[in-house]
């Protein structure tokens, strides 16, 4: 069976991964440390995706999640990479 | 960061397990004898009630502290169990020990390198904020790795498979395990191989886990009481403690004889019975212990657990003083801000009062008054008590008023009855928003039944046909402060539900307003007299000169209540949504244009001033203010009960009247459609039916028959409709949206078309056929539900059947939705409670965790909304146009 990829699904929002560098600037906008921030799943279907993209992911990365949102257009949502719940 | 303020923080809370020493050195008393009582009726030495343990009757004295009934909260005691028996709350945590360590060397079954490991992630995550539910899962892991070794790592001994056999005994292969055998495996493993596992060595061992010995609760946990035969009935712990004592007493004797093995363990069984009771009575496998009418014991774990237990009963909620509870009636001449309360509850509900320098002649004169005044037959707030600084309550009789007022100081107390324009709260249950819980102001009224205002009745859900609310006085300066802010019904007119007005005008104020407004109808002085006998206001409306008389035009009277400077514009409710809109010169006078407070055209109803719907009332609120928005909804409601009173207004079963043309042409619509459906299902039987694509034949018919049936009804209306005019009582309420629909109104009048189960037309009952009255595996419109009679007309048996099933259905399902919703909403309401939205708009927990990134994601308060959005841009633009038009440009 070929390996399905979730991000070309029509319910599944653009994920990206957050260059190191912009990490601090974010969090201080959101005015929260990065344990503050909720959780993705390394063995999350999306991360694999962005892990093929990319390469590893190292725990405690963020993620940037851009939904289609009905209230606010787009409305971005980040979360911390970690490796177990 | 703002986000702090907290008074204090618990740095920690730890629930950690007794050991058999901290048992006894806790205990006052080791408890021996089941016996309560001796033949005097005094507490017997080391028995359950000894008095070492706490007292229950006045004027005994606690052995342990001395203190009395009201001083002393008890002590604890102890049972030295003869034998050890297992802890039913730890059953599991037991089980995963015996698996996941070695039944020779108590080792954990894994090397002291893998062990090492999983000790630094357990590590890890109690440093990374340590969630007991994540230690808990972790734990349960690590199990799982270490379960999987057959062989132990150590000492080579071979594992055998151990089982629990619900709900307290361990088996190993097919050897019984003894809770002895259990607790001497326990006891062997080391401290550090118990961190992997989930426990902390310092503060557990899991030994303990299988009870040696028994804390007893104080008597004032579980207090006997008298009966009025003077017979002592005990509380259901003390039964059952009871029990575990003689059974213990049993099983040492027995073991210290000798007795067969089989005796010794039979009673074993039985204390481990006992015991599993005592904790938890709804243990499932066993059957609870009963009482001897047969209701079954309520120990431990029932009186925490569930909604009669103690942490849902009286620690989330209480019973309070300072409330009152009444049927409700309602006044149109209280301000929506009001409440009436009838005297009865007005004197007894009382605010307390500081005596101080500036008031104390005041509370002088109200004390002389007693404690019931009256005034020219009027209501006067009297003092029911005052309360000296010591605390000291007096109560205030007509005998001792005078005495009293002269003791009266500064720093006294005085609790004086209601008075109006005190603030209280209102609430009718269910309280399902926060709208069911208002802050009103009083205003005493005879009777014995709370007033309210009509308009007010939308939030609260609530009507007149027997309906009760509860009100609560408040006693704090700071909550009045508190609830006059932020819980004034005038602060609700518009809901954060959709960010529009929840409070409005309904029924006959709709209805009256149309009569006001609609087509611009002339008054007469004598009626504007008559309309406004019941108003406060400043000024007259605009007249006009008709016939060198005085007149008015309706417009204008309505005008004169609205705020300066509102310009809107809407479609009426009455529009009838023509393919081109005349605007302002619509025949139907549906399109309404306020220009600076002026009505220039338009009728004006249910979504001009509705309940829910009406526009003015959003635009008054949010542009002018809610007093303003209160006063408006005030004065309107009362004007429009003034013209509906002038004008009369009724409807009856002939406004259903129709021609007897329009009758039979329903009557052969119906016809048509029923003998259209009838060759539907011919067309079915000789397989001449096109399928509709993803339908089965079967479907194709259904959907087909229903469509054709649904048509069927609607021209039905139609041709009813025709006659019914805006001329006629019943439309006019269905149009404006004072009450009913037009769909009502076409089930009286028409007929009441097809009658659903489950969105499908009935089709079970009998063999295939919904009645015996008709032929097996007939399809056609009567025999599966169309009903072609009206209301008006009445139905025949079938038909009567058939709505019945209907009717039964929608029954079931608002039982069902309602239970269903209530326990949806709690789960939502325990998940939320203690989330906040942040000044950055971000939604977090206590822990400062983000759990949404901006409040709605896009950060708009619902109730400061436009109809949900964050601005209305036409509104904008036409306020714009009214200053341009100003400036003459």
């Amino acid at each position: 069976m070929g390996s399905l990829n979730v991000m070309k699904h029509a319910l599944v929002p653009v994920h990206h991964l957050v260059p190191e560098e912009d990490e601090e600037e974010i969090l201080e906008k959101l005015d929260a440390r990065k344990d503050q921030l909720p959780k993705i799943l390394k063995a999350d279907p999306a991360l694999k995706q962005l892990i093929e993209k990319h390469g590893d992911i190292k725990k405690g990365r963020l993620i940037q999640i851009d939904r289609i949102s009905k209230t606010a257009g787009i409305s971005k949502a980040y979360r911390l990479v970690v490796e177990r719940e | 960061m703002i986000r702090r303020g907290i008074a204090k923080r618990v740095g920690a809370i730890r629930f950690a397990y007794m050991s058999p020493e901290e048992i006894r050195r806790l205990s006052a008393t080791k408890i021996i004898t089941p016996d309560t009582y001796d033949d005097d009726g005094f507490p017997i030495e080391m028995g359950l009630m000894d008095t070492h343990l706490g007292v229950i009757e006045p004027g005994l004295r606690c052995k342990s502290c001395g203190g009395r009934v009201d001083q002393c909260s008890g002590h604890f005691g102890h049972i030295e169990l003869a034998m050890p028996v297992v802890h039913v709350g730890y059953v599991k945590e037991i089980k995963k020990l015996l698996r996941s360590t070695c039944s020779e060397c108590g080792r954990i079954l894994m090397t002291d390198e893998e062990r090492e490991i999983f000790i630094s992630e357990m590590d890890g995550l109690r440093k990374l904020g340590g969630d007991p539910l994540d230690i808990r899962k972790l734990a349960k892991e690590i199990a799982f790795t270490a379960r999987k070794s057959s062989i132990c790592p150590h000492c080579d001994g071979q594992q055998l498979k151990i089982m629990l056999d619900k709900p307290t005994t361990f088996r190993e292969e097919n050897t019984k395990l003894t809770p002895k055998e259990v607790r001497a495996r326990l006891e062997k493993i080391p401290d550090r191989d118990l961190i992997p596992l989930g426990l902390n060595p310092e503060f557990v061992r899991p030994e303990w886990f299988v009870l040696k010995v028994l804390l007893v609760p104080p008597v004032t946990v579980r207090p006997s009481i008298t009966l009025e035969s003077g017979d002592r009935s005990e509380d259901d712990l003390t039964h059952k403690l009871v029990d575990i004592l003689r059974i213990n007493h049993r099983l040492r004797e027995n073991r210290d004889v000798g007795s067969p093995q089989l005796i010794v363990e039979d009673l074993w069984d039985l204390l481990q019975y006992h015991i599993t009771t005592y904790i938890d009575n709804q243990t499932s496998g066993i059957p609870p212990a009963r009482h001897r009418s047969g209701r079954s014991l309520k120990t431990l774990i029932q009186r925490l657990k569930g909604k009669d237990g103690r942490f849902r009963q009286n620690l989330s909620g209480k019973r309070v003083n300072f409330s009152a509870r009444t049927v409700i009636s309602p006044d149109p001449w209280l301000s929506i801000n009001q409440v009436g309360v009838p005297v009865r509850a007005a004197r007894e509900l009382t605010v307390p009062m500081k005596v101080t320098a500036e008031n104390i002649e005041l509370i002088r004169e109200m004390i002389l008054r007693g404690p019931e005044p009256w005034e020219k037959g009027k209501y006067k707030p009297g003092v029911n008590y005052i309360i000296r600084p010591d605390g000291r309550r007096i109560r205030l009789t007509e005998t001792n008023a005078e005495t009293v007022a002269e003791k009266v100081e500064v720093g006294f107390t005085v609790e004086r009855g209601l008075m109006d324009g005190d603030i209280v709260l209102f609430n009718r249950q269910p309280s399902l928003h926060r709208m069911s819980m208002m802050a009103h102001e009083v205003k005493t009224v005879p009777g014995k039944t709370f007033r309210l205002n009509l308009a007010v009745c939308p939030p609260y859900n609530a009507d007149f046909d027997g309906d009760e609310m509860n009100l609560h006085v408040l006693q704090s300066e700071e909550a009045r402060a508190e609830a006059k802010v932020m819980m004034m019904v005038q602060e609700h007119i518009l809901s954060p539900r959709f960010g529009g007005p929840i409070i409005g005008a309904i029924q006959d104020h709709i209805t009256g307003l149309f009569y006001l407004t609609h087509k611009n109808p002339l008054f007469s002085r004598r009626d504007v007299v008559s309309i406004f006998s019941n108003l406060v206001t400043e000024g007259s409306p605009e007249a006009i000169t008709v016939d060198g008389e005085r007149m008015w035009l309706g417009k204008d009277i309505f005008s004169h209540f609205l705020p300066e400077g509102l310009n809107i514009q809407l479609r009426s409710s009455i529009c009838e949504s023509c393919d081109t809109c005349k605007k302002r010169d619509c025949e139907n006078d549906a399109f309404v244009v306020i220009e600076d407070g002026k009505l220039i055209t338009g009728t004006i109803d249910e979504s001009s001033v509705g309940a829910f719907k009406g526009d003015i009332v959003d635009k008054i609120a949010r542009d002018f203010g809610t007093t303003e928005a209160r006063i408006f909804i005030d004065r309107v409601t009362t004007l429009a009960l003034g013209v509906i009173t002038l004008k009369g207004f009724t409807t009856s079963i002939q406004d259903e009247d129709l021609p007897k043309m329009s009758v039979k042409q329903i009557e052969d619509t119906l016809l048509e459609a029923e003998e259209e459906v009838k060759e539907m299902a011919q067309a079915y039987r000789d397989g001449e039916l096109e399928q509709m694509p993803g339908r089965t034949l079967q479907e194709t018919l259904e959907v087909m028959a229903l469509q054709k049936l649904g048509k069927a009804r609607d021209n039905a209306g139609k041709i009813a409709s025709k006659h019914l005019g805006l001329g006629n009582n019943a439309v006019k309420m269905a149009r404006t949206g004072a009450r009913a629909s037009i769909l009502n109104l076409t089930q009286m009048a028409g007929a009441l078309g097809q009658q659903a189960i489950r969105g499908e037309r009935p089709s079970r009952g009998y063999d295939q056929r919904t009645l015996p009255h008709f032929e097996k595996g007939e399809l056609g419109a009567g025999a599966r539900g169309f009903v072609k009679s009206s209301y008006k007309e009445g139905l025949n048996p079938i038909e009567f059947f058939f709505h019945s099933m209907g009717g039964r259905e929608g029954l079931v399902d608002t039982a069902v939705r309602t239970s269903r919703s209530g326990y949806m909403q709690r789960r939502l309401i325990n998940a939320l409670e203690d989330l906040m939205v942040y000044d950055d708009a971000s939604v977090r927990n206590p822990a400062d965790t983000i759990i949404q990134f901006k409040y709605g994601e896009d950060g708009v308060d619902p109730m400061r909304s436009i109809k949900g959005k964050a601005i209305d841009m036409d509104d904008i633009l036409m306020d714009m146009y009214a200053i341009k038009r100003e400036r003459g440009e």
